[in-house]
């Protein structure tokens, strides 16, 4: 194992930058001086892992091109088969804010709170959220070229009275869209108050309740769940589930998000604190929930008229042409907002759930001081409360022992 | 959003060290074993402080027998007043114990804050 991770070592140098092949090289050349092979091989991991993120220096040029990619993905999709009228201007629009989203909040947040903490979570995250949004965008576009809505659209003007009745929420979608792309962006910001520990509660309270909410719309039909892997089950109780994860995934994500927040690190009164990776985290179920049901129910329904096997896949009952099946679930009394609502409503349920939840469990805890923050943790995904390197305690005796601080004796007794 | 250092603690503790000596050249294996950083993780931080040239290093002239060059590294001025600061405003803003630290973890943080100056010894 040695030998091969050696030899991978040399052939990674070999692909680096010339001016970091000299790093590449002092990497190995300690290698020698492990005691034993395993951590050797550890010494030799971390090493390639550093020669990989060395590598990906050209990960900003990555970006460009993904940026890139997803620009021009975008305007095809805006003008593909678009003639002039308000459909071709409301996709159009959608383009422009999906692009102006995706490149000016990230370059807005990164200049307010700093860059992206250095996590897988907070990885997927932001990868997630602009997949997310560029698979809305070019969904709706095909739902729009296909369809209802475009049918609506026909018998309108710019002048119509109606049309501002459609434009309306269109412009209140946009703007949340935006919001979703900045709230996500933002508490993954190395410089955001909240902890890596709240991310994973609320990420994974949010990925349920939307996948169960998908479950329902468009998957149910809104009465009957007729998917295979849901045998003419009743879908009373999937329903009567979302509604509880939608009030109660918040709930259970602020007290969890609240209650193991209690690594010491910031100038904040431990309540205070509590209260606000509480709130973060119900905020966060609802963001990550309607992100997830918004983006596989439309892009659900656009697919629908062009891919049989979906339709077949997913209402094998119903012997219906996936145009049918699309139509039909548009169709849906409420149906059209439906998404819309969930757009709007989920993150206001989820905030104000958070928030009462979280004022009742601690608001009597403000004069306590616990003093949470991000970075106390090691930067791992969850808040440990064992030391770390780095952490204040070890700077304190760090600090002593160089001394550079002359108070260095008192920070170590007072952290100690 | 709250007051944190310009550095991580990671990049504090590796300050730390190389301001243990600053005159001293220091290589990446005894760096890591001071700090407790894994290679994966104190390159990076060397890297970028040379980059931002807080950090000099060099090869170093005599090998031992059957063994290659190993890179040093240590603080330039810059980089020696730069850690000084950093290290200082840390330790003053490093909090008070809480009342709730099991002690458990108390007993943790006192060994981990007393074997750092028995690995740099």
């Amino acid at each position: 194992v040695t030998r091969l991770s050696r030899a991978g070592g040399r052939a990674v140098i070999r692909l680096l930058p010339a001016e970091r092949r000299e790093w590449a090289e002092a990497i190995w050349a300690e290698a020698g001086q492990a005691a034993s092979a395993r951590e050797r091989f550890g010494w030799y991991s971390g090493g390639v892992r550093t020669l990989a993120g060395q590598a990906a220096m050209t990960r900003r040029a990555a970006q460009s091109l993904g940026l890139a990619v997803t620009a021009g993905v975008l305007i095809w999709s805006a003008g593909r088969g678009a003639a002039p009228g308000p459909i071709a201007a409301f996709v159009w629009l959608d383009a422009f804010v999906a692009l102006a989203a995706l490149t000016g909040v990230p370059w807005l947040v990164r200049r307010r709170l700093g860059p992206s903490l250095d996590s897988r979570l907070t990885a997927a995250l932001r990868g997630g959220v602009c997949l997310a949004v560029l698979a809305l965008i070019l969904a709706m576009a095909a739902r729009e070229r296909g369809g209802y809505t475009g049918q609506q659209f026909a018998l309108l003007n710019w002048i119509s009275p109606k049309m501002w009745m459609l434009l309306l929420p269109w412009l209140l979608f946009l703007v949340l869209l935006v919001g979703y792309v900045a709230a996500v962006f933002a508490v993954t910001a190395q410089r955001s108050w909240v902890a890596p520990g709240t991310l994973v509660v609320g990420t994974s309270i949010g990925l349920l309740l939307g996948a169960v909410m998908y479950a329902i719309m468009p998957l149910g039909f809104g009465d009957k769940a007729t998917a295979p892997w849901l045998p003419g089950a009743q879908i009373d109780p999937v329903v009567a589930f979302a509604w509880i994860l939608l009030f109660g995934g918040p709930l259970a994500a602020a007290l969890l998000a609240g209650w193991r927040h209690a690594a010491p690190g910031a100038p904040l009164p431990a309540g205070e604190a509590r209260i606000r990776q509480a709130v973060a985290a119900g905020l966060l179920v609802a963001l990550v929930g309607s992100l997830v049901v918004c983006v596989l129910g439309t892009v659900t329904v656009a697919m629908l008229p062009h891919a049989g096997w979906l339709g077949r896949l997913l209402y094998s009952s119903r012997h219906l042409t996936g145009t049918a099946l699309s139509a039909r679930i548009s169709s849906q009394p409420g149906a059209p907002g439906a998404y819309l609502l969930v757009w709007l409503f989920f993150p206001i349920i989820g905030l104000g759930v958070a928030s009462c939840a979280a004022l009742a469990a601690w608001s009597q805890d403000h004069g306590q001081s616990g003093l949470p923050g991000r970075g106390s943790g090691g930067g791992g995904d969850h808040p440990g409360t064992d030391p770390v390197p780095g952490s204040p305690v070890m700077l304190a005796a760090l600090c002593s022992e160089s001394g550079l601080c002359s108070e260095s004796a008192l920070c170590s007794e007072s952290v100690l | 959003v709250t007051r944190r250092s310009r550095f991580s603690a990671q990049t504090l503790a590796v300050l730390g060290v190389l301001c243990s000596d600053p005159a001293q050249w220091q290589h990446g294996y005894a760096l890591a074993r001071q700090t407790r950083l894994k290679s994966g993780t104190l390159y990076p931080i060397l890297i970028r402080l040379a980059d931002r040239g807080l950090v000099e290093a060099c090869w170093q002239d005599e090998p031992e027998p059957g063994r290659p060059r190993r890179h040093l590294y240590r603080l330039t001025a810059d980089g020696r007043a730069t850690a000084g600061a950093a290290l200082a405003e840390a330790a003053r803003l490093a909090p008070a114990p809480t009342a709730a630290a099991s002690p458990r973890t108390s007993a943790a943080r006192l060994r981990a804050a007393r074997a750092i100056p028995e690995a740099g010894a």
